[in-house]
């Protein structure tokens, strides 16, 4: 398999005052070079940690990260320093991730001045800058303005150009159009579709909206409180899905059109702690298809059909796929 | 004016002082709700759709609000003129609101119930031990244990703290509810929760709601009929069906086209070029001819106003006609 990044039982715990945080708890996946692996899910599911850990902002806990077949687990100071050239990521929040007293040009050039980019030229550097603004959609005459004089979506811009300054390979793009107004979102969207097919980068798309998640992915992995609960092909998910997870929140999505009668399955109470979690299934509080099993042992992944997988001890009887 | 309208604002015009120049808010705002119905108020940042809200609630921050000329007729009698106290007895009661962020509108060193027993004491005059009786019925109403009474906000989830926001709008049952963004700040399946309570709510007792929101699945949901904003005024205005199946202004077009349809395989979505225009220098004529397709002379000329090309489907489009 043509892999560009695999993760193995990957696994981040935050020690707190009452226990263990499970915020990342055993994920396996694997993205293809130049595809798009969506993960979704809501507010706790470890889904940023998750996008931290790969690109080593966090330390994991336990598992290992493969970039091109190599361990980028543990990396050296100066290791970890070139990965960087490798991977980048975006940030959600285009208020507070970029330095308010950087020009955009600054922004940019930055990351190349670290990694001594053309040689160290900086008249080179600078033409790159030129060159990145012009592919992100900034007109040149902001390049010496300061991030506070431009709107959510011009921001959105610099960050992406700032990621795109060493020409990585990977990006993780957590949350990167869920502060934008959509019709600026819709503009971000088709941009990074573009910058993709020009460039072959591999993304990771972390978001929250599954309608967006679908439209830039080629898979989506559904995160439930630190666990993987599904994964198939983005186009898959909509028509066929197993885990009552994905169902329940496929369900609740409004939908922008008229007389669309669905089926909502509202969802019991709330997410519940991650703190020293239960054993069994961390679904099954909520769960409408809850059995005795799901509070005792936790599901192992399932693969239903091709690249679908789904972690439920409702479909048991499939076979279990190796670890 | 309809027979049975309950809200109608006439060519509004609020502005905000600022040292940057004069900010033009809302824009000859002009709009009508009947009772019991369900209005979307939908538009992006910038819109005037939080402007709207608290004109009628009468919070616009003093002194950089300015409402420059208009009327907004509450049950036939214009808030604009009305008198302090008169407005107070008002606000609460038979207009309330529910606002966007659950975390920071309720008082975090007050318990939840006295937060809702509150309203039952300056509204109603009712005795402390009966407002707090009333309380515990409201809470539990909207899904919470009567036994959470005496806990704090911080105590509560974002879905429950919104809930709490909830009970506090509705104990005075009010005639009116505005819930401006009310699940912005939530997940999905707890928005699912909460926008089922709200409709449920609104059923029993008849309300009218003004629901603000960016998000057209929303709307979709929750909604009878449909405002779509832009740079301080109405562009679009219709029933549901008006607006989602025969779609007619620019922008509205432009909103549906930016969204990502999850039923379907759209490989690139139709976004609207461009940005929304500087609020201090809008353009003359229609605010949306600089990003609009269709945008030709006559769009820059002044007089543009709302124009009805179907019965109850109003657009300001100079390039729209019935």
């Amino acid at each position: 398999m043509n892999a560009l990044l695999e993760i193995k039982d990957l696994k981040k715990y935050f020690k707190t005052s009452r226990g263990l945080l499970h915020a990342v708890d055993g994920i396996n996946f694997a993205i293809e070079r130049g595809n798009t692996l969506g993960v979704v899910g809501e507010s706790g599911c470890g889904k940023s940690t998750l996008g931290r850990l790969i690109v080593h902002l966090l330390e994991p806990t336990g598992g290992k990260i493969f970039f091109e077949g190599r361990d980028y687990t543990n990396l050296s100071h100066q290791a970890l320093l070139e990965s960087r050239r490798e991977m980048q990521m975006i940030f959600q929040d285009p208020f507070s991730s970029l330095n308010p007293r950087m020009t955009v040009k600054d922004t940019i050039l930055e990351p190349m001045s670290i990694h001594g980019m053309f040689g160290g030229d900086q008249s080179e550097q600078t033409r790159h800058v030129g060159n990145i603004m012009d592919a992100v959609g900034l007109a040149g005459n902001l390049a010496n303005s300061y991030p506070h004089e431009l709107d959510g979506g011009r921001r959105q811009r610099i960050g992406i150009a700032r990621a795109l300054a060493l020409e990585p390979k990977f990006i993780v793009c957590d949350e990167p159009v869920s502060a934008l107004d959509v019709s600026i979102q819709a503009q971000i969207l088709n941009l990074m579709q573009d910058i993709q097919s020009e460039r072959g980068l591999t993304y990771i798309f972390i978001t929250h909206d599954l309608s967006v998640v679908k439209h830039i992915s080629n898979d989506i992995c559904v995160m439930y409180l630190g666990n993987m609960v599904e994964k198939c092909p983005a186009k898959e998910i909509f028509k066929t899905n197993y885990h009552p997870y994905t169902r329940a929140l496929l369900s609740a999505i409004p939908i922008a059109k008229t007389g669309v009668k669905r089926e909502r399955i509202l969802l019991k109470g709330e997410i519940s702690s991650p703190i020293e979690p239960k054993p069994g299934c961390r679904f099954a509080p909520r769960c409408i298809d809850a059995k005795r099993d799901c509070f005792e042992t936790q599901p192992d992944l399932v693969e239903i059909s091709p690249r679908h997988i789904v972690a439920c001890h409702l479909y048991s009887n499939v076979r279990a796929i190796k670890k | 004016m309809k027979k049975d309208t309950i809200l109608e604002i006439r060519n509004l015009t609020v502005d905000y002082n600022s040292d940057f120049g004069t900010v033009h808010a809302l824009n000859s705002l002009t709009l009508s709700m009947s009772r019991g119905e369900s209005l979307g108020f939908v538009g992006e940042t910038g819109a005037g759709k939080t402007t709207t809200a608290l004109e009628i609630m009468g919070l616009i921050p003093y002194p950089a609000g300015v409402t420059k000329s208009g009327e907004i007729l509450f049950e036939g009698q214009d808030l604009l003129k009305m008198g302090k106290s008169k407005l107070r007895s008002i606000r609460g009661e038979k207009i309330s609101m529910i606002f966007q962020d659950p975390m920071t509108s309720l008082n975090p060193v007050m318990t939840v119930g006295d937060q809702i027993a509150e309203s039952f004491r300056i509204h109603e005059k009712t005795g402390r031990a009966e407002a707090a009786q009333k309380a515990v019925r409201i809470l539990e109403m909207v899904g919470i244990p009567g036994e959470r009474y005496g806990e704090y906000p911080h105590q509560f989830s974002g879905g429950m703290k919104q809930r709490v926001v909830i009970a506090v709008a509705l104990s005075c049952n009010p005639t009116l509810l505005i819930a401006d963004e009310p699940t912005t700040a939530l997940d999905v399946t707890i928005q699912a929760q909460v926008l089922d309570l709200i409709s449920t709510l609104k059923k029993e007792r008849g309300t009218s709601l003004l629901l603000i929101t960016h998000d057209l699945g929303v709307v979709a949901e929750a909604c009878d009929s449909v405002a779509i904003m832009y740079a301080g005024s109405v562009v679009e205005y219709g029933t549901l069906d008006d607006i989602y199946n025969r779609t007619s202004h620019p922008y509205t077009k432009g909103l549906f086209g930016s969204i990502p349809d999850i039923e379907s395989d759209v490989d690139r979505l139709k976004p609207i070029p461009g940005l929304m225009p500087d609020p201090r220098d809008l353009p003359s004529g229609c605010a949306f001819a600089p990003r609009c397709t269709l945008s030709a002379d006559e769009c820059t000329l002044p007089g543009l106003g709302l124009v009805e090309i179907e019965t109850g489907h109003l657009v300001k489009c100079r390039k729209v006609r019935a």
